[in-house]
């Protein structure tokens, strides 16, 4: 650990080059950007090593650049190149090790074009290491939870510094290794990073990215976002989740509202009334006391097999004019064919309607036509038993409502559904049952 | 609670007591296969104006 009477700047006891001293007290290496000579911070910048040349990483941002990340002012004080490499493919990203006096230090990592805050996380985890070795031979997504949040696995990525330049904390060397398994939340990523000596635990949010970097002094951001990230949330309305619950507790109203309904079934006005062939055509009257309710007249007819008959009713009302008409078949049939005995049966009927003022209406029922089969035939009418129910309700309003809320809750959960799999898209866990967790909330 | 949520879980609490309102009087629930254009009475002079079919 260096002195608290380090100084500001020095030259590169290799080559000549003016260095800025800008790190805390915990720096304990600075390698020179002009010669890449590796000074041992803590014992006066003598030369420890010497890195061959390395590739630059891409990256706007250097040395001595500050701005506000997440409102708290730092200053980079060193750079760090990465290069992933597997199945024939590489990528690369770039550290930037950042420091605050009153923060101490962070990772402002650019990868995939964006700006992402990484900080130690010292408070531990549930369970308190997640190794390689645990996600191969786990049967399911690892998870842990932090903080009341939980995070399921995403992915493991092995990779090597290829480049170093300016004041670290400890002392990374070129071709230095690292396992990372990372685990993604609702709105941040988990790692548990390995290297030869060190376990680290981090947690990495995505800020705002246009006011970072303005903060840094970029007017926008100099490159353009590739792809889509899984901590953005770009797309996700703010009301979502809400409209999703709101809308399945009115589905559920509706539905209990349409059993309530289709209970109520009314005050019997004509109790079952069994006609005979000798009764028919006949007059009932039906005695409403409930203007504007439901009246619910029900139909039986005692049919033999494979016979029908067609029921006329007319209603009139109070002031004996007709209201309606209407004519329903009554029938029974069954039978045999290549799939075995069948049946058929509609000896039922029923005429809902709402009177528009209490007073006595009468029903004028008949039987006209009657049949064997597909055909007329002369036969006498077969007894009908006819009941009469009014002041009923209809479960049909509550049920279409409960059925627009659920279209409303379960389009808007299924889009949620499409974006979380898109999001998780990116995980290398393969699962035939694979889940999208991490979202507890 | 937003502007948003207000709105939906306002405009959800009317819509569903009109839906209640309905099912309640039975609206909704009538048979649509009455026939009410019946004639009155014996339907008129039907043998003299005899462009009525």
């Amino acid at each position: 650990m260096k002195s608290a009477s380090s100084p500001a700047a020095i030259s590169c006891p290799n080559c000549g080059a003016g260095l800025n001293v800008l790190g805390g007290g915990r720096v304990v290496s600075q390698i020179c950007g002009y010669c890449s000579s590796e000074l041992d911070a803590v014992a006066g910048y003598r030369v420890l090593s010497k890195f061959a040349e390395m590739p630059r990483p891409e990256t706007p941002l250097k040395i001595g650049d500050s701005g506000k990340v997440l409102g708290v002012d730092h200053q980079i004080i060193g750079i760090l190149g990465w290069r992933e490499e597997a199945d024939g493919k590489s990528w690369d990203w770039t550290d930037h090790l950042i420091y605050s006096p009153t923060h101490g230090y962070s990772w402002l990592t650019l990868e995939a074009r964006r700006l992402f805050l990484t900080r130690r996380w010292r408070q531990g985890t549930q369970p308190g290491w997640v190794s390689e070795i645990a996600v191969e031979t786990s049967t399911s997504r690892p998870q842990v939870r932090l903080a009341g949040q939980s995070y399921a696995y995403y992915e493991t990525s092995k990779a090597r510094i290829t480049f170093a330049e300016g004041e670290f904390t400890w002392r990374p060397h070129i071709g230095d290794r690292a396992t990372t398994i990372t685990l993604l939340g609702s709105d941040a990523m988990l790692s548990f990073t390995e290297t030869g000596a060190e376990r680290e635990v981090e947690r990495t949010v995505l800020p705002p990215q246009t006011a970072l970097w303005q903060s840094f002094g970029f007017a926008a951001a100099p490159v353009r976002a590739l792809g889509r990230h899984p901590l953005e949330t770009i797309g996700e309305p703010p009301n979502e989740r809400f409209l999703i619950a709101a809308a399945a507790a009115f589905a559920g109203l509706g539905l209990l509202l349409s059993a309530v309904f289709a209970s109520m079934s009314g005050h019997q006005i004509l109790p079952p009334t069994r006609l005979s062939a000798a009764q028919l055509p006949v007059e009932l009257p039906l005695e409403v006391d409930q203007a504007g309710r439901l009246t619910v007249v029900n139909f039986r007819g005692d049919l033999n097999d494979n016979t029908w008959a067609w029921l006329e009713v007319t209603v009139s009302d109070p002031d004996d004019q007709p209201m309606f008409q209407i004519g329903r078949e009554l029938g029974r049939f069954s039978g045999h064919d290549s799939d075995g005995s069948w049946t058929e049966s509609y000896e039922g009927s029923q005429l809902r309607f709402r009177p528009e003022e209490p007073g006595r209406y009468m029903m004028e029922i008949d039987l006209p036509e009657r049949g064997i089969g597909e055909t007329t035939a002369t036969m006498p009418p077969p007894p009908l038993t006819v009941s009469a129910r009014a002041g009923a309700a209809t479960a049909f309003p509550t049920l279409g409502l409960a059925t627009l809320f659920a279209l409303i809750g379960g389009g808007l959960f299924l889009r949620r559904s499409l974006r979380e799999k898109e999001r998780w898209s990116g995980s290398d866990w393969e699962d035939e049952d694979t889940d999208a967790g991490g979202d507890d909330d | 609670m937003n502007l948003v949520r207000t709105v939906f879980v306002v405009s959800s609490l009317l819509v569903s007591s009109g839906a209640a309102y309905l099912g309640y009087m039975g609206i909704g629930g009538e048979s649509l296969d009455t026939d009410r254009s019946i004639r009155l009475g014996s339907g008129g002079n039907t043998f003299q104006n005899a462009n009525v079919k």
